[in-house]
């Protein structure tokens, strides 16, 4: 299982997951939830786009389990 | 001939003493050069706060006019007794209180501290760079935020001097602080003419202040100078608001009625969008870069007399920089709060609304967080079955959560951040 993961205040939060790894740059999510995660490998970075905030790319990060 | 000689003096003499008093400014003037330090600058209270929030009291007196009288005949049918009739027609019955959704935009109120090097030792030594007559004459101060904060200075507000305050709700200004004598009965009365919307009584004489100030995204910067006599020693408050870019979260708002045996029931949990302060890292403090430049005027000599005008004045400039603390962590975090322990690592519950939407189980504030809590853990509620709240479960740790397990692991109010 993959994860995307953000970072605010310090604080991680896991925004989505999926069996594969379709995280590419420019990619939108919605960045409120905050999903149960088990992340153990970093991937790679991505720059996202949170859906509330359409002009401000963020840095996530992709784990693996 | 001897009459005309005397006038022509007397003329003279009169002219003299008006150019002296009235239009010369000094007796002689020199730049001396750089020297900085003669003068400090010290941010000493930055001051945070949150947008107020607006709290309307509802009662008889705010309804329409049919729901006044809807309201009247309901509290007549509840309350025979005349007496608490007029009670509860007097009551309020709650706030509108309006929930508090923007978190990113800061009050931030500064006071700067100017101050010269009052070294009164070198008082009458010839080198020495201090007299009691020598004035800081134009200063020019700046406050820098770093970009990486994603922070940025949104407007003035309010800006004080030493000589009086003015109410600014733009980015920039430029005012000039004119003091009129006022004439008023047994003494003087000066009045001030600057503010853009105030007109205060001060008992100052003749202070004359010229104030300039701009706000861009990273930066403030005051300039103020005084024209005769004034010296700009002393505090400068100024009231800004900053806006850090917004980060998005959902808080939840718990609505509870009153049942009949007089304990809370949960009759909804809104979501609610807010935006918090949106920054990867949480310093521990935001740092700012403090600037003063400054022009120092040194009486060399003549500062035995109130007037400038006998002055031997020199002029020095001088320069400050210096990074300075501008808030700690706990003035720009929001202050959500959560159902969770900090045993074994932070854990918190959560609500899941859909398979794929799981959402923390945060408050904007403890007291809404408290009361779910306490309606969590009330006796009445099964023990060992898992909690709902219409379709969405409430989950630790990835599962459904029971009452009892609340207890079990001793979970309790948290603060989010």
């Amino acid at each position: 299982m993959y994860y995307l993961i953000v970072r605010n205040l310090g604080a991680p939060r896991c925004v989505d997951r999926n069996e594969e790894d379709l995280y590419e740059d420019g990619m939108s999510f919605d960045c409120t939830p905050h999903l149960e995660c088990d992340p153990k490998e970093f991937v790679k970075e991505v720059e996202i786009i949170c859906i509330e905030h359409p002009d401000d790319p963020i840095i996530a990060m992709v784990f693996r389990d | 001939m001897r009459k005309f000689s005397f006038l022509i003096a007397g003329v003279l003499l009169l002219l003299t003493i008006t150019a002296c008093t009235s239009v010369k400014r000094f007796k002689s003037v020199e730049y001396k050069g750089e020297d900085s330090s003669l003068v400090d600058v010290e941010l000493f209270n930055a001051r945070i706060s949150d947008e107020p929030v607006t709290v309307r009291d509802k009662n008889l007196w705010t309804l329409s006019a049919n729901a006044q009288t809807r309201l009247v005949q309901i509290l007549d049918e509840r309350y025979p007794d005349n007496e608490q009739f007029m009670s509860a027609m007097a009551g309020s019955f709650g706030t509108g209180e309006t929930p508090l959704q923007d978190l990113t935009r800061k009050d931030l109120r500064m006071i700067f501290t100017i101050s010269k090097n009052r070294d009164y030792s070198l008082l009458n030594d010839a080198g020495g760079r201090f007299s009691p007559a020598d004035r800081i004459e134009y200063l020019k101060l700046s406050l820098k935020i770093p970009e990486s904060y994603n922070l940025r200075f949104h407007e003035w507000n309010h800006y004080i001097t030493e000589y009086g305050d003015i109410d600014i709700a733009d980015v920039s200004f430029s005012q000039n602080l004119d003091l009129s004598v006022d004439g008023s009965y047994g003494g003087v009365d000066m009045g001030s003419e600057a503010t853009l919307a105030r007109n205060e009584k001060q008992v100052v004489s003749k202070r004359y202040l010229k104030l300039n100030g701009s706000i861009s995204d990273h930066q403030v910067v005051i300039e103020e100078e005084g024209t005769r006599e004034v010296d700009l020693t002393g505090n400068i408050t100024a009231d800004v608001s900053l806006l850090f870019d917004g980060f998005p979260e959902i808080v939840m708002v718990p609505v509870f009625t009153a049942v009949e045996d007089g304990s809370l029931e949960l009759s909804a949990l809104n979501l609610v969008d807010i935006e918090v302060p949106a920054m990867s890292e949480a310093p521990d403090t935001l740092y700012a870069d403090l600037s003063l430049i400054y022009i120092y005027r040194h009486v060399a000599s003549g500062w035995n007399t109130f007037a400038e005008w006998d002055d031997k004045v020199e002029y020095y400039q001088g320069s400050i920089s210096r990074r300075i603390p501008l808030f700690p962590k706990k003035d720009y975090l929001p202050r959500l709060y959560c159902i969770g322990t900090e045993q074994g690592g932070k854990d918190a519950l959560k609500f899941r609304k859909t398979q794929e939407k799981e959402y923390l189980l945060q408050f904007r504030d403890r007291h809404d967080a408290s009361r779910f809590l306490e309606w969590l853990l009330n006796p009445s509620r099964l023990q060992s079955n898992p909690v709902f709240i219409g379709s969405s479960k409430l989950l630790y740790k990835g599962d459904p959560i029971t009452p009892m397990e609340v207890i079990q692991n001793q979970l309790k109010v948290l603060p989010v951040y």
